[in-house]
């Protein structure tokens, strides 16, 4: 398993062959600079159309806000912003979870739409903070070049994720930390802390494989679950049931449960209830794993 | 066994710190994010110390790191979500997600019924207090002409 650019812990594969899509026509311009059709790649374009390269850059502004967990209202506000900031007529993003559509007008009338399907969310909010800043700093002043905005992008979807040992670690930080709140003893804190390493590199593994987010937190809890009953049987433990809450704490859908609280708030019912809707799944699927084994283990 | 308010306290700032690595929170929002879990979880506690319900307690901490998550997003000019997303995970109900289901697998429907009940409600009460913080929030900045408007022309 190789570590080096070690994606979103959440669903990562989908992420990086989102924005790989996306950056697609720009890698094919830099590859062959002559060619003028690519007109997303800003250093061709300065003379030429930068309504199109624009359009590009906030499509793929949103698609990366989208990705990394931000709010749909967020993503749409900020493109309109940034549009506006640019000077165009009548900005009209639009963003779904599994949508982004961007459409604006040039002073000529002329209309320019452009939409991309997302296919994953991840929960890199060190980059939400990045573009989120990133919009501030266009809207602010003069508009900025294209080629800034380009750059900035880049840079952002380059910035370094956290290394595979340094995230199992976390998770077993976490599932100490739960096992004290829930008044667990210290073998207790041993045995979630096993666990929590086997539950979190199965869950990495299931989400590279981008296999569907139910099934990997079935399948992750079921292994929380298997491995504490297991440890428990060997003599390791005291009350199974603070292990396992402990481990399962790690993946319990909080950021979807947020989003989708403040979704709906926004008025955005559809993303609400999307994101609620997949919380509340999960949330079932996570009692059904451990309740597996534990049927399985006890029996 | 209890471990004392200092060991628990300490439990709290590393769960905020633990997560905080899983969600990538990194640079000037880290250290804030951390002390909204605690505060979060603080906050549920003494409600609960009080001898409220567990929903009552899931609410007052859901409106407590709404605020607090609305004052430093306003101080640091980051996206609130992040604070929340950290802020909440002290108080999410993982273990009465695990008690309803060990309930019905005992075959104690009505227990299974009350903690399936009681877990929803948290999460209610948890959403409740987000809701109407944010939405007061949002009402304040309308009133203060803060909200952005489109050029309106089609």
């Amino acid at each position: 398993m190789k570590q080096a650019g070690f994606p979103d812990i959440d669903q990562p594969a989908g992420n990086a062959a989102g924005l790989e899509a996306i950056g697609g026509e720009n890698a094919a311009g830099r590859d062959h600079a002559a060619d003028p059709n690519h007109s997303a790649d800003p250093n061709h374009a300065a003379g030429g159309d930068v309504n199109h390269v624009l359009l590009d850059l906030c499509l793929r502004f949103g698609v990366m806000m989208l990705e990394v967990g931000a709010e749909t209202s967020r993503v749409e506000d900020s493109i309109n912003r940034i549009l506006t900031a640019y000077g165009y007529l009548s900005p009209s993003a639009f963003a779904i979870p599994a949508l982004v559509l961007v459409t604006f007008k040039d002073q000529e009338g002329q209309i320019y739409t452009s939409s991309y399907r997302v296919k994953s969310s991840g929960n890199n909010l060190d980059r939400l903070s990045s573009l989120n800043q990133l919009s501030r700093t266009l809207c602010e002043g003069e508009p900025k070049s294209p080629a800034f905005f380009h750059s900035e992008l880049e840079r952002i979807a380059a910035t370094p994720n956290h290394s595979l040992p340094v995230v199992l670690a976390a998770s077993v930080v976490i599932s100490f930390a739960f096992v004290i709140l829930f008044q667990g003893r210290p073998e207790d804190m041993l045995a979630a802390g096993i666990a929590a390493v086997f539950t979190r590199y199965v869950f990495i593994l299931l989400s590279r494989a981008q296999v569907n987010s139910i099934f990997t937190h079935m399948f992750s809890s079921f292994i929380a679950g298997f491995v504490v009953e297991l440890l428990f049987r060997l003599g390791l433990g005291s009350d199974p049931a603070v292990s396992t809450i402990s481990v399962i704490m790690n993946l319990v859908p909080g950021m979807l449960l947020t989003n989708g609280i403040r979704e709906t708030i926004n008025g955005d019912f559809n993303s609400g209830m999307n994101k609620m809707a997949e919380a509340l799944l999960i949330s079932v699927v996570l009692a059904v794993g451990t309740g597996a084994a534990l049927l399985l283990v006890r029996r | 066994m209890d471990w004392g308010i200092p060991m628990e306290l300490l439990a709290a700032c590393l769960v905020g710190v633990g997560f905080s690595v899983l969600y990538n929170v990194r640079g000037k929002v880290f250290i804030p994010a951390v002390a909204g879990a605690i505060l979060c979880w603080l906050v549920e506690d003494l409600v609960l110390q009080y001898g409220h319900s567990a929903i009552t307690g899931a609410f007052v901490g859901g409106l407590a790191i709404a605020i607090w998550s609305e004052i430093f997003s306003r101080l640091s000019k980051a996206p609130v979500t992040i604070f929340l997303i950290i802020g909440i995970f002290p108080i999410v109900p993982g273990g009465g997600i695990y008690n309803t289901m060990q309930a019905i697998i005992a075959g104690d429907y009505g227990a299974a019924l009350a903690k399936g009940v009681e877990t929803i409600g948290i999460s209610l009460g948890l959403s409740l207090g987000v809701l109407i913080v944010s939405t007061l929030v949002r009402l304040y900045n309308f009133l203060r002409g803060k909200n952005f408007e489109l050029p309106r022309r089609i």
